[in-house]
């Protein structure tokens, strides 16, 4: 009998450990694609997992390079003491929302040390570029 | 006795189908397809891998239209005629896999044209297109010499070794030059540079 426990409480280890190697993505955007202001309203979506209590998009500045091409930073800030390994990826979106497909959808590492606030920046490529997605997701390792 | 390698078998059966992601070693038929520049593919240490390639087109196309030298051009779109980017490193590949992305990005951003008829070492990345244009040229009594290039790209991609104990870091320098033909200065040196660093090869980052 205390085989066949100890059997069913290693099966139910392996098969959790396994499971939960999930590795969420956290999303921040614009709130209204049209909004040009220098620090423009945010929109966050969470998905669930740790990520989101680790990490905070302080906020959003945008200007214009290259006389035409949207420019933007995302200001992150590690809430933890320990450093974060991360990968960012920033998809740029037209004002329909449709993506422009555009050699910045690569994911990017990133080191975070803890407490400490980084810029990340990337402009368009093309000049009808007005909103974006910036995804965040834990590195492997 | 035999309920009991049952079950084992079925537990090793179960740990083995489960959810983890792909491991290397000892499991078969686990081809799959990945999308462009995944964070789920290979990084090696000897070579520059897609994503390695991709994320040095962005940063330097990124630190072009940063500093609004394509912008100067008295006349827009400029043609930029695409020179010779060296491949200084151990491995052999096409930088096209590098130019290829980052001149579709230029075109886009509409401060550009990019010519395919001429090229280095009287090359021409489109000989067809290159030959058919002299043609018409020299039927056209009314030929009118078309601009030229006003701008020029060329670098090279140089690779660095250190190894510390079993530990090696790769330094890949992405290295381009953009040069105002008419005045024969280079207005932007980009600059990018990918490294990597472990004891060997992974799947994913």
């Amino acid at each position: 009998m205390i085989f066949y426990l100890r059997f069913i409480c290693l099966f139910i280890a392996l098969v959790f450990c396994n499971c939960t190697q999930t590795n969420p993505v956290y999303q921040a955007s614009k709130k209204s694609a049209s909004d040009s202001s220098l620090m423009p309203e945010l929109k966050r979506v969470f998905m669930n997992g740790s990520l989101e209590k680790d990490i905070e998009v302080i906020s959003i500045n945008q200007d214009v390079a290259n006389e035409d091409l949207l420019k933007i930073q995302v200001n992150l800030k590690n809430l933890t003491k320990k450093p974060l390994s991360l990968n960012y990826k920033i998809e740029w979106m037209n004002i329909d929302g449709l993506v422009i497909n555009d050699s910045s959808a690569v994911w990017i590492p990133l080191y975070i040390r803890g407490g400490e606030i980084v810029a990340v920046q990337s402009i368009a490529s093309a000049p009808n570029a007005k909103n974006f997605w910036l995804k965040l997701q834990r590195a492997k390792r | 006795m035999k309920n009991r390698t049952s079950i084992i078998f079925f537990t090793i059966l179960i740990f083995l189908s489960s959810c983890n992601e792909r491991r290397p070693i000892g499991r078969a038929a686990d081809a799959r397809y990945i999308e462009d520049s995944s964070e789920k593919g290979l990084v090696n240490l000897d070579k520059i891998n897609s994503q390695d390639f991709t994320r040095a087109a962005q940063s330097l196309l990124q630190d072009l239209f940063s500093t609004g030298a394509l912008a100067k051009a008295p006349n827009q779109p400029a043609i930029l005629h695409i020179g010779e980017i060296r491949n200084d490193t151990q491995t052999y590949f096409d930088t096209d896999l590098l130019l290829q992305g980052m001149k579709r990005d230029l075109l886009s951003s509409n401060r550009v044209r990019i010519s395919t008829t001429e090229g280095p070492g009287e090359t021409a990345s489109d000989q067809y297109a290159k030959e058919a244009r002299a043609n018409i040229n020299s039927k056209d009594p009314f030929f009118i010499k078309t601009p030229r290039p006003y701008f020029s790209l060329s670098g090279k991609i140089i690779e660095e070794t250190s190894r510390v104990d079993k530990v090696t870091q790769k330094d890949f320098y992405f290295m381009l030059t953009l040069t105002e033909i008419q005045s024969g200065t280079g207005v932007w040196f980009g600059r990018e540079l990918i490294t990597k660093q472990g004891r060997r090869g992974a799947i994913g980052f």
